[in-house]
């Protein structure tokens, strides 16, 4: 399929508007770290600690997603470039490849989701207990 | 390639939106570095000292990514205005330029990512030792 210079643009908004909400979930997260450690080391709660210990690991995968992301959209911008200078089969390259780094920054991102259940869970079961 | 007047029209709504994300994060880092500070005021911990040096760098990578950005989105508009006056080649330029300086700020912004996590790391660095202790 010949691909035209608008093409790689499509993915343009979409990328940014994952990054804004990449960014937005890893400020809510670090932030929320930080109070539960405070919390920890007032209370010296297990069940704090395991909670932190969820969110490290959740906030390891969206730092992970980020970084594809804006590579992403980095790879993206080349490959407008390229087109722009009619070096064809360069451009289809880049786009390929932004497109196969996207990917991998959702199927992240859909381990997390998987993931971010469990912190709550654990509050749950301790007002349960 | 061709440039058409809706060419460099199509990266508005990208570049407005990464502008946004990056506001979001100077401002979270700019709050954090102020509390941090008022911390550091009230008791003097190292773990604080090494924290307010990463955020600051980072504070100065999201400045530097967010004038690239701002640039490339003003050549953009200059390339779509050249476009209308038909200035087809200096047009394309313009655009290639704006292009170079978005690629330039997105790169900033993965080195920035990769810092990025150091902060917190830092905070939880005696919890790590509690973990052990268990």
């Amino acid at each position: 399929m010949a691909i035209s210079l608008t093409t790689p643009m499509l993915l343009f908004p979409a990328t940014s508007l994952i990054l804004l909400a990449y960014t937005a979930k890893l400020a809510y997260l670090s932030n929320l770290a930080r109070t539960l450690y405070k919390q920890y080391t007032i209370l010296e709660n297990e069940g704090l600690l395991i909670q932190i210990r969820n969110l490290r690991k959740r906030i390891y995968f969206i730092k992970n997603m980020q970084a594809f992301g804006s590579l992403s959209f980095c790879f993206c911008t080349i490959s407008v470039f390229m087109l722009l200078n009619n070096w064809m089969i360069a451009g289809e390259v880049f786009l390929g490849l932004s497109s196969v780094l996207l990917v991998i920054a959702l199927y992240l991102s859909f381990m997390e989701v998987v993931l971010s259940a469990e912190a709550l869970k654990i509050v749950v079961k301790d007002v349960c207990d | 390639m061709e440039l058409s007047l809706g060419t460099p029209a199509m990266l508005f709504p990208a570049i407005a939106l990464l502008l946004l994300a990056y506001t979001n994060r100077f401002l979270a880092l700019a709050g954090l570095i102020r509390s941090l500070k008022t911390q550091y005021v009230e008791s003097p911990n190292p773990n604080l000292i090494g924290q307010i040096q990463n955020i600051r760098k980072r504070i100065m990578q999201v400045r530097n990514m967010q004038a690239c950005g701002i640039m490339a989105f003003l050549l953009c508009v200059v390339s779509m205005w050249l476009v209308y006056i038909s200035q087809e080649l200096l047009a394309e330029y313009i655009f290639g330029f704006s292009l170079f300086l978005l690629m330039m700020s997105l790169y900033i912004s993965f080195r920035e990512i990769q810092i990025s996590v150091h902060a917190l790391e830092i905070e939880l660095s005696d919890l790590e030792e509690l973990m052990k202790g268990k």
